[in-house]
């Protein structure tokens, strides 16, 4: 039955390609070819990191280069385990839920296991496929710059997939749980309160469920104190990302006791794992859970802030025709609890990464200031990527079916393509200038690198944007579940590709300038400053223009995507 | 003159010719239907009358204005009820109403609002959001959002999907009022019983191309003949003859037929 289900997805899939036409494929492949750039990039960077890692303090010092590499896989791990079990809630309330086969098979002679595993595997597919594209590179590129070879990549694959397998089942498990005490769409709501637990629950968990302490249950009575201070460390022995970072070090130095030992770990947190999603999903799982309560009911936090007086005294500053629209952009995105949820991440991480900058020892030298604030302004750049990959390029997609409205309205495709990029710029503007302007008041720069950097930040945030609005009306995915299903679709993924590139681009035009400014003591506002100043205000210029451009082209065929065969 | 004038119009997906030179005009003050079996290309002639859709060759006019050169002043004075109600599930009842308005350019529209919500039973729903409104109430609220500027030609595909007895009521009513208003209804149906209870005119088309079109009384000659009939029995003709098709498109007619006379 499972392997039925399995093989009409895979139909659908195969008659989906070889059903489209030209121009589809066409795009296909140049999201294969950006998927390649990126991989060859990823590759490529990781490989000078380790790079430079490896060559710390000489070879007499090898031990705190393999500390760095340590440390750092082990933060790269975690933060890919946290963002995987982020990611899998918002894909399993969909995929359990709000899929259009639930119907379909909660009416079909079907065992509830045959469900779940089916929904299992949708869920993993869906949330867990991006780790396989983002983590090989920097396998390859560690195996590389310490001259491995490649032959321990099978068993480090393997480490992957055994390592993806509890941030998936844990975070189906609480989908299911949360959604047996509220609706569906509260469940939604409560996404926003996990995310900010999830980072403390997550590591606690996993101590609890850690093998050592199944066989020594007193060391659970330790001191609460030293117990969370040790859970705090990203390098904690029994968080999953330290044992995948062991996996792959001991596979790539064909270390296969320690491997298997760290696989073996693995492979206990994810049976334990899919175990506890088996039986939540068997004693708690029901198809038919409504999804929403009180028709009247506003979300918890719209009941606290009230979106619509903001968004109404924004729309009064646009013409009578406009100011509907802007009303609808705004609100519509601040209702959504995913949308709001990763709002608050993002602002969270943001908080930490002024307070880190404030706390940073500012009597170190000025040229090393310099450089704090120009790393920061990349920073600003891949920051804002990300934030536009989930709220600017999913806009035109989010239309969707509800697309019949406007295009049926007398609204002038011009107005509206500036309308959508103005709502997406104005925000990102915003808070790209204050991150800017903060971290460079804590780091104590002068006027002269703050002005030209907050130009620069401009700059980066209108291309980023107006580049989100023309890849969101060319590569759109109207038959998504949610937006982060939107964001990881391949036009999410070409437009990441394309704004990461744009945002690097920009960096390594205003390196030359600021390495004058660090080093030289000249000031930033020189010629050679401000001819890179120029060159990047006008490639933005060209960059924003070209994308509202074929954002406009793109709105007249819009509607032939959606409604045509 | 017609308001609504449909000129040698052809619409292409690709390779595949959904509608095929069709030639239609309707008049304000009217109703006409547009009938045709499921895939004839009802729908997509109607998404390039109100321009969501452009037409691969030829032209359409309302009120004179092209649906593609002058498509602003077309729009304007057109409201459309699509067979779906995809509505955006995040505003409020009458926050999409008042979306509707604003991009009409309406002024002091709030009591219209009400007035004809109302009407259609909707009023206390107004202030909950869309996502938990029924289909039929969702119907309603497409409904009113567009009658709600005044248009001069109302465009419904599909118009009781999902609507029960006193909304469907209450919709009838609405297109009846409209035309003696000076509206043109211009509504395609699969009810064909709602078309001969409403329609002055219909316009039958099949496999993209028009096959009949005329007064409902013309094409009624025999008082005993039902619309039902008339429609599978033209549907037949156009079958090869010979074929299964014709047969069974034949043997429906020949049903229609009979059952008239129990």
């Amino acid at each position: 039955m499972l392997s039925s289900l399995l093989k009409a997805e895979l139909k659908n899939w195969f008659s989906f390609i070889r059903h489209s036409n030209f121009e589809d494929k066409l795009r296909g492949l140049l999201f294969v070819g950006l998927i390649a750039l990126f991989f060859i990039s990823a590759e490529y960077l990781s490989f000078r990191i380790f790079t430079a890692f490896s060559s710390v303090g000489g070879i007499t010092l090898e031990f705190i280069a393999m500390a760095l590499t340590m440390r750092s896989l082990s933060l790269f791990f975690l933060i890919i385990m946290a963002l995987l079990f982020f990611g899998t809630m918002i894909a399993a309330i969909d995929a359990l839920y709000f899929d259009s086969d639930i119907d379909f098979l909660a009416s079909k002679p079907i065992s509830k296991n045959t469900v779940l595993l089916k929904k299992f595997i949708q869920i993993y597919l869906t949330s867990a496929w991006i780790v396989f594209i983002v983590v090989p590179p920097v396998m390859l590129g560690y195996s590389r710059a310490y001259g491995l070879g490649y032959s321990h990549l099978p068993l480090s694959i393997l480490a992957l997939f055994l390592f993806t397998i509890p941030a998936v089942s844990f975070a189906s498990s609480l989908v299911i749980f949360i959604v047996r005490f509220m609706t569906v769409d509260r469940a939604r709501e409560s996404v926003i309160g996990v995310g900010v637990v999830i980072s403390f629950a997550i590591v606690y968990l996993y101590r609890l469920l850690s093998p050592t302490n199944l066989f020594a249950p007193q060391r659970l009575l330790t001191d609460a104190t030293e117990y969370i201070q040790e859970l705090t460390l990203p390098l904690s022995e029994e968080l999953p990302s330290s044992m995948m970072t062991k996996a792959l070090l001991s596979a790539s130095a064909m270390k296969l006791d320690r491997y298997f030992i760290s696989l073996g770990q693995l492979l206990i947190y994810s049976s334990i794992a899919f175990t506890v999603f088996l039986l939540a999903g068997y004693f708690l799982f029901e198809t038919d859970r409504p999804v929403s309560g009180n028709a009247s009911s506003r979300g918890l936090i719209e009941r606290m802030v009230r979106f619509d007086s903001f968004a109404k005294y924004i729309s009064r500053l646009f013409p009578q025709r406009m100011s509907g629209l802007v009303y609808k952009e705004i609100v519509e995105n601040l209702r959504d609890p995913m949308q709001l949820s990763h709002l608050i991440l993002m602002a969270a991480i943001v908080a930490l990464h002024l307070a880190n900058l404030s706390e940073l020892p500012f009597e170190i030298h000025s040229s090393s200031k310099v450089l704090v604030a120009f790393l920061n302004l990349g920073l600003v750049g891949f920051l804002i990527a990300a934030v536009s990959v989930r709220f600017v390029f999913p806009a035109p997609s989010l239309e969707g079916t509800s697309f019949w409205r406007i295009a049926s309205s007398p609204v002038d495709s011009k107005n509206y393509v500036i309308l959508k990029f103005f709502v997406a710029a104005a925000p990102l503007t915003i808070f790209s200038l204050l991150i800017i302007a903060a971290s460079n008041s804590f780091i104590g720069v002068g006027m002269d690198l703050s002005l030209a950097w907050c130009i620069a930040s401009i700059s980066m945030t209108t291309a980023i944007s107006a580049m989100g609005i023309g890849i969101g009306f060319s590569m759109p995915s109207f038959h998504k579940q949610n937006v982060f299903e939107i964001s990881s679709s391949p036009g999410g993924i070409v437009f990441l590709i394309m704004s990461l590139l744009y945002a690097g681009g920009t960096i390594l035009i205003l390196v030359l300038p600021t390495y004058d400014a660090a080093f030289g003591n000249t000031s930033y506002l020189s010629l050679k400053g401000i001819t890179a100043l120029l060159i990047v205000i006008l490639s933005s210029l060209a960059i924003t223009s070209a994308s509202l451009k074929t954002a406009r082209m793109e709105f007249e065929r819009f509607t032939e995507k959606i409604y045509g065969l | 003159m017609a308001l609504l004038e449909i000129h040698r119009v052809s619409k292409q997906f690709g390779s595949k010719t959904i509608i095929s030179s069709l030639d239609l005009n309707a008049e304000e003050g009217s109703i006409f239907g547009f009938l045709g079996p499921n895939g004839a290309g009802k729908t997509t002639t109607i998404r390039m009358i109100v321009g969501i859709l452009r037409p691969t060759e030829g032209k359409i006019s309302i009120s004179g204005y092209d649906t593609v050169e002058d498509a602003i002043q077309a729009k304007m004075i057109t409201g459309y009820i699509p067979d779906a109600p995809y509505l955006y599930p995040k505003l409020t009842g009458y926050e999409y109403l008042e979306l509707v308005a604003h991009l009409y350019g309406l002024k002091n529209f709030k009591k219209r609002i009400f007035t004809l919500a109302e009407r259609f039973d909707l009023a206390g729903s107004l202030e909950y959001f869309i996502d938990s409104y029924s289909f039929g109430m969702r119907q309603k609220l497409s409904i009113i959002g567009a009658v709600l500027p005044n248009p001069k030609l109302v465009v419904v595909d599909e118009p009781l999907i999902g609507l029960d007895p006193p909304a469907a009521r209450t919709v009838k009513d609405l297109f009846i009022e409209l035309k003696k208003d000076g509206v043109l209804v211009f509504m395609s149906t699969h009810f064909l019983e709602i078309a001969e209870l409403l329609c002055d005119r219909v316009g039958i088309i099949d496999r993209g191309e028009l096959a009949s079109v005329g007064r409902l009384d013309e094409l009624m000659k025999n008082k005993n003949t039902r619309l039902e009939e008339i429609f599978l029995r033209l549907l037949a003709e156009r079958r090869e003859e010979g074929s299964d098709e014709r047969r069974r498109w034949e043997a429906l007619a020949d049903a229609a037929g009979r059952s008239k006379t129990c």
